[in-house]
C-alpha cells in the first residue's frame, strides 16, 4: 500500500470521527491542527484506523505517534 | 519531617551542601543517602520496609521483563502482571484493607456466613500511593520497549524513593527521569536562585493563605445545621482554593528543592481555574496523574480485547463514531471510579472525584449539541472575554461541587451539606456582614486573604505568558530584592503558625 491510498483511507477516517468534512491531511499534522484531537479521541481514532487497514499498533506507537506523517509510516510497516 | 518544618529546611541546607561538594558521578549517592534519612526521620522505622520491597520487586521484574520480552513476550508479560500484583497487594492491604472489610463483612451478612476480620490498623507508609505508581511504570515502560531498565538496584531505589515527590508527587516516569537524577547537575547560580524563589512561593502559598482559608472551611463544614445556606457555596469555593494553594504550594516547594539540585520535576499545575470545562480542568491540576491515569489504565482498557469487542459490537449497531464514543466513555467510567478509588478507601472519593466528574465529562460531550442550540440562540460570542469568564466560573463551580464530597466526613454528610445549601435561606449577605470573624478569622487577615488571593490572580495571569522567574530576571536589582523581601517578610510575619501551626497538615501528604 502506498503512502497516497494511506492518506485518503486516513482522511476519511479524520472526517468520519472528527466529523468535519474539510479536513486535509498532510504529513505534519498534529492534534493541534484539528479540532477535538485529544487524548480521549485519539483513542477511538486509533481504532478506527486499526479496524481499517487490519492491523494493531502497540502501545509504544499510540503513545509516540505524534502527527498524521508517523501514524502513515506505521501503518505502511505494518500492513506492509 | 515535612517540607515545612524547621528541621526540613536544616536538612535540605545540608544535603545542598554535600551535594554540591562531592564530585559528578557520586552526586546521586547523596540524593539517595538523603532520600533514605528523611524516610527514616518522616515515617517509622517499620514502615521503611515498604519501599524496600517496592524497590526490589520494580528492580527484579524490570531486568527480567526486559531480558524475556524479545524473545518470550508470555513470560515478560507474566513477570509484569507479578511486579504489578505485588504492588497493588501492598497497596490494596495498607490502604484499602478496612474498606474491602467493610464490604465483605455487609455481603458474609446477607449470604449468612460470619464476617471475618477486623480492620488492620498497620501503618501506612509514607508516600505509599505515589511510589507505587512509578514502580508500575517503570515496568510497564521497560514493557512496552520505551525504555531500557535499570541495572543499578540503587539507582532503581533513588527513582523510587526521591525525597522531595516522595510524599506527593509528581508521578515522573523513569524514562524521563534517569538523565536528571543521575547525571550530577554542576552548579548554577540559576537554578539556585529560581529553586529558592520557587520554594518560598509555596510556602506563601501554604501558610499565608491555605492555612486561613482552612478556618473557614473548616468551620463551616464542622457545623452545617448551623453555617447553612450560601455558607455551604462559599466553603466550597474557598476550599477549592485552600485545596489549590495546599497542594500546588506543596508542589512548588517540590520543584523548587529539586531545581536547587540541577533537577527538573514535571509541572503539576498549569493555571487550572483558567480551564474552561471539566477536561481541560483535569489536563491543568495534578497533570501527572491524570497522564498517567491516561497512559497506563484508560489506554490499556481501551485496547483491551472487551473493549474491542464491544467498540465492533457498536459499530454494527451505531456506526464508527458513536460506538467509539461509547466505548470511551465506559472506559472514562473505570478510570475516574479509579481515580475516586486513588484518593481513598472511601465512597465520598469514589463518588465526588470520581463519578461527579466522570458525569460532568459525559453529560458535558452528550449535551453538545443542545448548549450549542442555546449558544446560538442567546447569540453568544464564544471568543469574548465574558464568555470565557462565564465558562471558567461553571469550571470552577462544578469541580467544588465535587469537593464538598473530599471536604466533608462521608458521602451521606456530602449530600447533606448540598441540601442545606439548596434548601435553606438565602443568606448571600453573609459575604460582607463580617460573618468571617466567627471563625476565628481577625478583619485584618480577611484582608490578607483577600490580597493573597489577588497576588495569587497576578501571578496566573502572568504565568499564561511565560516564567514568572523569568520576567522577575529580567527586573532592576533593586525591585527584584524588593520583591524577595517581602515575599520572605510575608511568610515570616503573616505565615499561620502559632500554637495551631501543625506543619504535617498538608491534604495530598495524606495520600
Amino acid at each position: 500500500m502506498n503512502k497516497e491510498e494511506i492518506f485518503t483511507k486516513l482522511n476519511s477516517i479524520f472526517r468520519d470521527i472528527f466529523d468535519d468534512d474539510t479536513i486535509v491531511l498532510s504529513e505534519g499534522t498534529t492534534a493541534t491542527d484539528i479540532e477535538g484531537w485529544d487524548s480521549l479521541t485519539h483513542i477511538s481514532l486509533i481504532a478506527a484506523i486499526e479496524d481499517e487497514f487490519g492491523i494493531r499498533f502497540d502501545m509504544k506507537d499510540v503513545l509516540k505517534m505524534k502527527n498524521v506523517g508517523e501514524i502513515a509510516d506505521r501503518i505502511a510497516a505494518l500492513a506492509g | 519531617m515535612t517540607l515545612t518544618s524547621f528541621s526540613f529546611f536544616v536538612f535540605f541546607a545540608s544535603s545542598v551542601l554535600c551535594y554540591y561538594l562531592l564530585p559528578l558521578k557520586f552526586r546521586w549517592i547523596t540524593l539517595l543517602v538523603f532520600s533514605a534519612v528523611f524516610f527514616a526521620l518522616s515515617s517509622s522505622p517499620f514502615t521503611g520496609l515498604y519501599p524496600i520491597i517496592c524497590i526490589l520487586v520494580t528492580h527484579f521484574c524490570s531486568i527480567k521483563i526486559h531480558q524475556n520480552s524479545p524473545m518470550n513476550p508470555g513470560r515478560a508479560r507474566r513477570y509484569l502482571t507479578c511486579g504489578i500484583i505485588i504492588i497493588l497487594g501492598m497497596l490494596a492491604v495498607l490502604k484499602y484493607n478496612g474498606f474491602f472489610l467493610l464490604h465483605w463483612n455487609v455481603l458474609a451478612a446477607r449470604i449468612g456466613l460470619k464476617g471475618t476480620g477486623h480492620e488492620l490498623n498497620w501503618l501506612l507508609p509514607l508516600g505509599i500511593s505515589y511510589y507505587s505508581l512509578l514502580a508500575i511504570g517503570q515496568m510497564t515502560d521497560v514493557y512496552r520497549g520505551m525504555t531500557e531498565p535499570e541495572t543499578n538496584l540503587f539507582k532503581t531505589a533513588l527513582f523510587i524513593a526521591f525525597y522531595p515527590q516522595l510524599t506527593a508527587g509528581p508521578i515522573t516516569r523513569y524514562g524521563e527521569m534517569r538523565e536528571e537524577l543521575f547525571t550530577g547537575h554542576p552548579f548554577s547560580w540559576t537554578n539556585f536562585t529560581h529553586g529558592l524563589q520557587r520554594m518560598l512561593w509555596g510556602l506563601f502559598k501554604k501558610l499565608v493563605l491555605s492555612t486561613r482559608l482552612a478556618l473557614i472551611v473548616d468551620g463551616v463544614y464542622g457545623d452545617v445545621e448551623v453555617y447553612n445556606g450560601f455558607y455551604i457555596w462559599i466553603a466550597a469555593g474557598l476550599f477549592m482554593l485552600q485545596l489549590y494553594t495546599d497542594f500546588s504550594g506543596y508542589m512548588d516547594i517540590i520543584l523548587g528543592a529539586s531545581e536547587v539540585y540541577g533537577i527538573k520535576l514535571p509541572e503539576n499545575f498549569r493555571t487550572p481555574f483558567f480551564s474552561r470545562s471539566v477536561q481541560e480542568f483535569w489536563q491543568r491540576w495534578h497533570i501527572t496523574l491524570g497522564a498517567f491515569m491516561r497512559d497506563y489504565v484508560f489506554y490499556p482498557l481501551e485496547r483491551s480485547r472487551f473493549m474491542t469487542h464491544m467498540r465492533r459490537f457498536f459499530t454494527k449497531a451505531f456506526g464508527r463514531k458513536t460506538a467509539g464514543k461509547l466505548t470511551t466513555n465506559l472506559a472514562l467510567l473505570c478510570l475516574w471510579l479509579l481515580i475516586g478509588l486513588w484518593h481513598g478507601g472511601a465512597y465520598k472519593y469514589i463518588f465526588g472525584w470520581g463519578l461527579w466528574f466522570w458525569l460532568c465529562l459525559v453529560l458535558g460531550q452528550a449535551g453538545e449539541p443542545c448548549w450549542k442550540k442555546l449558544r446560538v440562540f442567546f447569540k453568544v460570542r464564544t471568543d469574548s472575554f465574558s464568555w470565557h469568564l462565564f465558562q471558567s466560573l461553571r469550571t470552577f463551580l462544578l469541580v467544588s461541587i465535587g469537593n464538598i464530597f473530599f471536604r466533608t466526613g462521608s458521602l451521606k454528610a456530602a449530600f447533606r451539606a448540598i441540601r442545606l445549601g439548596l434548601t435553606t435561606a438565602v443568606n448571600p449577605w453573609v459575604l460582607f456582614d463580617g460573618s468571617y470573624t466567627r471563625f476565628g478569622l481577625s478583619e485584618k487577615e480577611a484582608v490578607l486573604i483577600a490580597v493573597g488571593l489577588l497576588v495569587l490572580l497576578l501571578v496566573s495571569v502572568l504565568q499564561r505568558s511565560g516564567s514568572v522567574r523569568e520576567k522577575i530576571d529580567r527586573q532592576g536589582i533593586v525591585f527584584r530584592w524588593a520583591l524577595y523581601f517581602l515575599l520572605i517578610f510575608a511568610v515570616i510575619v503573616f505565615g499561620k503558625y502559632g500554637p495551631d501551626y501543625d506543619p504535617a497538615d498538608f491534604i495530598y501528604r495524606g495520600f
